[in-house]
């Protein structure tokens, strides 16, 4: 019973509504509809038995029930009015019944039969690693470029979520990820007044979702590791494979890919380990040093979003990599990534050179992401910053960074070994949800420890101080950091141990030791 | 349905959907041809060829790219020539008072009361073929259809209220809702008739619009009625109160003619007459409560609503035609169609009967009658956006003297009739999409800030304009009063910020609140805290009025901070706080920095190889606080250009020949690092820091920043670092601190809207204090002045001053502000100017170099050189003999330095000669 029911709403959604408001009419269909949604799908399982839209399928997906985890792009277009019963009495709410012929004569009783819903925009999300190694359904029109964040990415897809829950639009924020269930269609990105009357502007289609059911979708493991010893084969993995035998580096990577923003106090994010790691420069100008640099595929590998970013003088002036508007709709940019995507921002290849107006802004904004984890979104006469969460991870040729405030970590391996191909170990599922795992583990610091690094802070200060030696000794920042890492260090543990202990500690002070003792 | 109601007109319906509009059955069995060839339809054949009201011959109406379209339901009237207001649609003709007995009357059959129509509306439509609303023999009409609106009812209480309006009831009406007014200053004026004054202001000065202030409607007791139903119906009453308007202004007019009839004479007054007769006369309400455009929903279709925003677009002016005209090409005939609802009814035949060709009438372009319309895009403001969401925009239609009234960045609030109207697949086709446009067709349009975001507004002189639109009415002192009582009923967030921020004000510990939320992570540094927050709040901008060249010279209002210290002693971080803090605020560090440049530039250090990111930072802050980091590191070019900056406050360019000069109005929080690394107590600042003391003497606050490390001291940080980074709760400079968000809020705020002004006792103390600060330096015992102030020092005191006051927002200058400037000056100047060996303030000590005691001590020096050199036997003295001898004698150390320093001087003054180099460096005597 409950099946061919649920079979009924899931295949054909318009002829459900459609008995639904036969039986009901119009009043408070929205919520009827959700009811029955819940009243369906109940156990976790129940979800599975939908189809997904970015699948490939045989089947034609449109005006059935699809779900689909996306990333909010755009949440500005506010809401469309539009009728919600065609000529001959059917009912067009959740876009069912969408071929029918509309008629509409302006008198009250043709506005009682006007209804509002909302318009949000949303993309696939940019940089996921593992779907977009599947392949994609190609029969779906493609979203615009100006709207997907990443470059060169041309088969985005771009979905048109149209929201009949006030409360729910009210509450998607851009730049994260949620998962939709709703009535795959299609429509017109919503345009301005002025492009409407202007007879030549074309429309673009995009396929557009009725959305039934949203929740937000966070970057979790799917299933607890449990194995020991996790963290030291991917460190020797690290080391060995991508870094050259450089156990420094493998261990700063591996610290800044479990980081996360843990709180905002007063403006400065707490909890990031934005790291740069400077390769040296190559002797011979071979072509093994124009390989792509190996950690590129080992944060692939490692984390389901990542998106590089190439930075040069010519792409910072000629694309805005922070989302804007210029009124009509929301421009994006490479940086309007959904949390825990692991930004790589390749300065290698910079060069000197001007930077325009634009390429300013954009160095603006990498800056605050990585300093604040804040992204301001442009918009005409007035700016509008969000928080993300990204990990940054900044790529330079023998350099300091452009942008402060990065870990700086010189990399003592060879420019032949550190780039070229590198082969996906077998582990590496298990690795990715390991890191998953460590990154949302909470970490306490008994008091004991918190006392050992507090008196070793004053300690070092003391030495410093003896030692009349001049220039900086361990500032407050130095020790911030320290307790950044270490608190790192102990989530990297298995699973069953959570607290720090002096080994975090005084790993986490040699580390530091060797990484000044390389310079820059 | 009857067969007849295929003709679109005979449906009380938007026109463009008209021609979409599925035809009925039976027709499509007659004629099944695309609707848009002209003349085809059967039953348009069969129309009558007459212009006359109501009877349409609408088989192919041109459709305009137009947003005029509305509900009708009132009469349509087609005269030809009359010109109608491209905002309200209006059906109803306009017309003098004569016309008004003569013209055709309308009513409705029914009861004549408002909603219970609703019922009957199929009813009616069925009933009334071609007006909505019905006229019966007697000839008046009463209500227009579905509406509760009667039209003489409305009309007399409209008259009554141009006639009888005063400001008293407005007052007795706000006092009711509780709201308080400032008392009378003019008894007299309360009795005056407000709107009879504004109707002949519109007559003397040829103007045609009349603002109409919707409270003050609401206040009339006679007019009450009209306030609702001229937002629940304003396209029936706003055409209605546009005909009394005109009425009344003729009535006015006649009147006082007849009173001043000797003066102005028959004649005059018949022509002043006809001109009054001739113009359309506008109402334009607005003090509409505003709500938030994200709350526009379906409901308020055709209603009058009013919406707050930030103008980001305006297209081109569009013509909209208004009255098309069209000839027969074979008979010449020519033939007008005024746009009825948005569509142009084109004549599918010559009307004359004699020619009666069919498609032979082509519209004449030039002769037809246009009307200027633009499309503004409106944006929430960013005030008005619920937090984490991204602004919506709607837009909006503006018409005739609207048009080109607002400017992109324009913050308005405006007052229009919603509209949505379906949008059609293709204009060619008749089927239209289940979705609506929706725009606003405006009719008032208010500025309400022409203040932009993030700027300080006294740094962009020139911009005030009128805040209203257009016409009479709406700009008195005290409609403005009442209007900024309206702003503080609405609880909007800004409003509620705004509350917020007062409240913070009045807490009596707010100074050191605010102090204490800024940077909360860093410990202590209290009064450096102190200081950097009053250069955020900034003095006033002075400058004098009168004078050469728009506005003679300008005072700067920024005060300059300038921290020195130990490394990693959290000076970076405060400037990044800052930075974070003030709205235009742009952190830079000194070393790659080229100040002027509008663009940046990276670039590979030639010492380190490194990539460095140059930015023209001062252009960038103009209006806001730049951090320069690195201070010392600065090339010299870049420091020339600070000079100018910093006491200027503009920056000169030279560039292909055109030097420019650029506005760099900024405040600058510079940090600088000891020349050696490490400060030397033992030695002045200058001697400490890499900087020409003109330079350092333009800050108005210097701190030094020591990084003193001090067991107890450690321990404490460590544990407020240990617990800011591992628990929930971090433990801050003090529990009770304000988040970035507020304290940014706060600080534009405070430097918006509050200008201090020095009270008389403030100054007075200002003059005390500086007196007292300058006396510091005489000294019975020894002639010499050591120089304690200047009056770079009394600016800076009065900057500060006036930075205070704004902190407590306060409208004046006040003593405890005086008195706090002055503390924060003497606590900077104790420890930036205090000569290390005398241990005294002394102030050339930044501005020269040199305290007073070296200057003592170098002249001491000179004198002993000298003497040595003359006591000496041979001509020539060995340079390292004579250091050492000094040495011998002084009580002090004389280092080389000083030593090379006054020989140089000597040899300047042709005192004496310096040959030979290293070892056999030689001092000759000069005989003269």
């Amino acid at each position: 019973m409950v099946n061919s029911h649920r079979d009924a709403f899931f295949k054909n959604p318009s002829e459900f509504i459609q008995s639904i408001y036969d039986k009901h009419g119009a009043e408070g269909i929205e919520e009827r509809i959700k009811d029955e949604f819940h009243s369906l799908v109940l156990l976790p399982g129940d979800m599975d038995s939908i189809a997904r839209l970015d699948e490939p399928s045989s089947d034609n997906h449109y005006n059935t029930l699809v779900r689909w985890t996306a990333m909010v792009q755009d949440t500005g277009y506010g809401t469309e009015m539009y009728l919600s019963t065609s000529a001959t009495n059917k009912c067009l709410v959740y876009g069912a019944n969408e071929d029918e012929e509309v008629q509409y004569v302006n008198d009250s009783d043709a506005l009682s039969r006007i209804r509002e819903r909302t318009n949000v925009y949303a993309v696939e999300i940019p940089g996921d690693n593992r779907s977009r190694s599947r392949s994609q359904r190609r029969d779906l029109p493609t979203g615009p470029k100006h709207k997907f964040p990443l470059d060169g990415v041309d088969d985005s897809l771009g979905v048109l979520l149209k929201i009949y829950d006030n409360d729910l639009a009210s509450s998607l924020r851009p730049a994260t990820n949620y998962e939709f269930v709703g009535i795959l269609g299609k429509s017109a990105l919503p345009r301005t007044l002025d492009s409407i009357e202007d007879d030549g502007a074309q429309e673009y289609i995009v396929p557009s979702l009725h959305v039934v059911y949203a929740q937000p979708c966070f970057n979790k493991q799917t299933k607890r590791v449990e194995n020991r010893g996790v963290c030291e084969s991917l460190l020797n993995w690290l080391k060995d494979e991508v870094f050259d035998g450089d156990e420094l580096a493998a261990y700063y990577l591996l610290l800044a890919l479990v980081s996360q923003t843990q709180n905002r106090k007063a403006g400065s994010p707490i909890g990031t380990l934005p790291i740069t790691l400077s390769y040296p420069e190559s002797e011979s100008h071979s072509n093994a040093s124009k390989a792509p640099p190996k950690i590129l595929k080992a944060v692939q590998i490692l984390s389901n979003l990542s998106a590089h970013i190439p930075l040069s003088i010519e792409n910072l002036n000629s694309r805005r990599l922070y989302p804007f508007s210029n009124g009509d709709d929301l421009h994006s940019g490479s940086l309007q990534l959904s949390p825990s995507t692991v930004l790589i921002l390749d300065e290698r290849f910079l060069g000197q050179g001007t930077l325009q107006d634009t390429g300013v802004r954009n160095v603006h904004s990498i800056q605050n992401v990585i300093q604040s984890q804040k992204l301001e979104y442009g918009f005409p006469f007035s700016s509008f910053a969000f928080d993300t969460d990204l990990i940054g991870v900044v790529l330079t040729d023998h350099s300091k960074s452009i942008i402060p405030g990065t870990v700086h970590i010189k990399l003592r391996g060879t420019p032949e070994q550190l780039c070229g191909e590198l082969a996906i170990p077998d582990d590496a599922e298990l690795w990715r949800e390991f890191i998953l795992q460590s990154r949302c583990k909470s970490v306490a610091i008994p008091d004991n420890i918190s006392n050992l690094i507090q008196q070793s802070f004053v300690d070092e200060r003391q030495t410093h101080k003896q030692a009349g030696l001049s220039g900086e000794g361990t500032s407050s920042d130095d020790l911030g950091r320290r307790i950044t890492m270490a608190r790192l260090l102990t989530s990297l543990d298995d699973f069953d141990k959570s607290d720090m202990n002096e080994r975090h500690w005084g790993l986490i002070t040699r580390l530091e030791k060797d990484r000044e003792s390389r310079g820059v | 349905m009857s067969n007849r109601s295929s003709s679109p007109m005979l449906f009380p319906s938007s026109p463009s959907v008209n021609n979409q509009r599925t035809p009925t059955r039976n027709q499509r069995e007659n004629s099944n041809l695309p609707p848009s060839s002209p003349g085809i339809n059967p039953d348009f054949l069969a129309a009558p060829p007459s212009s006359d009201a109501g009877n349409h011959r609408s088989s192919s109406p041109l459709h305009f790219p137009s947003s005029s379209a509305s509900t009708p339901r009132a009469s349509q009237h087609l005269t030809p020539s009359h010109q109608r207001r491209g905002d309200v649609h209006s059906n109803l003709p306009p017309s003098s008072p004569s016309f008004v007995k003569s013209r055709r009357h309308l009513t409705l059959q029914n009861a004549p009361n408002s909603d219970i129509h609703k019922s009957d509306r199929t009813f009616s439509q069925a009933n009334v073929p071609n007006t909505d609303s019905q006229t019966d023999d007697s000839g008046m009409l009463r209500v227009i259809w579905g509406t509760n609106v009667q039209i003489a009812d409305s009309m007399a209480a409209f008259r009554a209220f141009l006639r009888g309006f005063k400001t008293k009831y407005r007052r007795a009406y706000e006092r009711d809702l509780g709201r308080d007014l400032p008392s009378l200053t003019d008894q007299a004026s309360s009795e005056n008739v407000l709107y009879e004054s504004y109707l002949r202001k519109m007559r003397f000065t040829g103007q045609t619009n009349l603002n109409l202030d919707m409270n003050n409607l609401i206040s009339f007791p006679q007019s009450r009625k009209l306030y609702s139903q001229l937002q629940k119906y304003p396209q029936e009453i706003i055409p209605i109160m546009d005909q009394v308007l005109k009425d009344v202004m003729l009535e006015l007019g006649e009147e006082d003619a007849e009173r001043d009839e000797q003066r102005i004479g028959q004649q005059a007054w018949d022509e002043e007459l006809g001109e009054l007769m001739s113009k359309v006369y506008k109402v334009r309400p607005f003090n509409l409560p505003s709500v938030n455009m994200r709350e526009l929903n379906p409901s308020d279709t055709d209603k009058l609503v009013s919406i707050k925003g930030l103008v980001i677009r305006a297209t081109p002016i569009i013509p909209d035609m208004k009255n098309a005209f069209f000839k027969c090409t074979i008979c010449q005939h020519t033939h007008q169609v005024e746009i009825d609802r948005g569509r142009i009814a084109e004549p599918s035949r010559c009307p004359r009967d004699v020619c009666n060709y069919q498609g032979t009438m082509a519209l004449i372009h030039n002769r037809c009658e246009f009307a200027d319309k633009q499309i503004v895009r409106l944006q929430e403001t960013p005030d008005s956006v619920p937090d984490g969401q991204t602004p919506h925009t709607v837009s909006l239609c503006v018409y005739d003297e609207l048009v080109d009234v607002t400017k992109p960045g324009d913050r308005i609030t405006v007052t229009g009739i919603f509209r949505s109207l379906p949008v059609r697949v293709n204009p060619r086709q008749r089927s239209i999409k289940s979705l609506f446009k929706t725009f606003l067709d405006i009719v008032h349009i208010k500025r309400t800030d022409a203040n932009r975001m993030g700027f300080d507004a006294t740094t962009r002189p020139g911009d005030r304009v009128n805040l209203a639109g257009v016409g009479v009415g709406g700009d008195d002192e005290l409609e403005a009063e009442m209007a900024n009582n309206d702003d503080n009923e609405a609880g909007t967030i800004a409003e509620e910020m705004e509350n917020k921020l007062v409240e913070i004000s009045q807490r009596p510990d707010c100074y050191e609140l605010l102090a204490r939320s800024l940077a909360p992570s860093i410990w202590e540094m209290d009064d450096i805290k102190k200081g950097i927050l009053l250069q955020m709040f900034g003095g006033t901008n002075k400058s004098i009025a009168r004078g050469g060249g728009g506005g003679g010279p300008r005072f700067r209002g920024d005060i300059n901070v300038l921290l020195v210290g130990d490394p990693g002693t959290s000076k970076s971080q405060i400037l990044q706080y800052v930075h974070k803090i003030t709205p235009r605020g742009v952190y830079t560090s000194g070393k790659g920095s080229s100040a002027v440049g509008l663009t940046a530039y990276i670039t590979r250090d030639p010492d380190s190889k490194q990539l460095v990111l140059e930015s023209g930072a001062l252009v960038l802050s103009d209006g806001g606080v730049c951090c320069i980091d690195e201070f010392d590191k600065m090339s010299d070019a870049t420091r020339s250009v600070l000079h100018e900056v910093m006491e200027q406050q503009t920056v000169s360019i030279a560039k292909a020949g055109i030097i420019t000069t650029l506005n760099a109005r900024t405040s600058i929080l510079a940090a600088a690092n000891p020349v050696q690394s490490k400060y030397n107590v033992k030695l002045p600042i200058t001697k400490n820091i890499d900087l020409p003391p003109t330079l350092i003497s333009r800050f108005d606050l210097l701190y030094l920043v020591l990084d003193n490390i001090d067991e107890f001291a450690d321990r404490k940080l460590a544990r407020h670092l240990v617990s800011m980074y591992i628990e929930d709760a971090p433990e801050t400079a003090g529990s009770d601190v304000l988040g970035l968000d507020i304290l940014t809020a706060y600080i534009t705020y405070a430097k918006n809207k509050v200008q201090p002004e020095l009270t008389s006792e403030a100054s007075e103390e200002l003059v005390r204090c500086y007196v007292q600060l300058r006396k510091q330096g005489e000294d019975a015992n020894n002639a010499e002045k050591r120089i304690t102030a200047t009056t770079r020092q009394l600016e800076s005191m009065i900057r500060l001053a006036e930075g205070h006051a704004r902190m407590r927002l306060s409208k004046f200058v006040e003593l405890l502000d005086v008195v706090e400037a002055n503390r924060l000056i003497i606590d900077a100047v104790k420890g930036s100017a205090t000569d290390p060996v005398t241990g005294l303030v002394d102030i050339s000590l930044l501005n020269t170099g040199y305290s007073a005691n070296n200057r003592r001590q170098n002249q001491d020096l000179i004198n002993e050189i000298s003497s040595l050199v003359e006591g000496s036997r041979s001509a020539n003295i060995k340079y390292s003999d004579i250091l050492a001898q000094i040495n011998s004698q002084s009580s002090i150390a004389v280092d080389g330095a000083m030593f090379a320093d006054a020989v140089r001087q000597m040899e300047e003054n042709g005192d004496l000669q310096v040959v030979g180099e290293g070892a056999r460096k030689m001092i000759r005597k000069v005989v003269t």
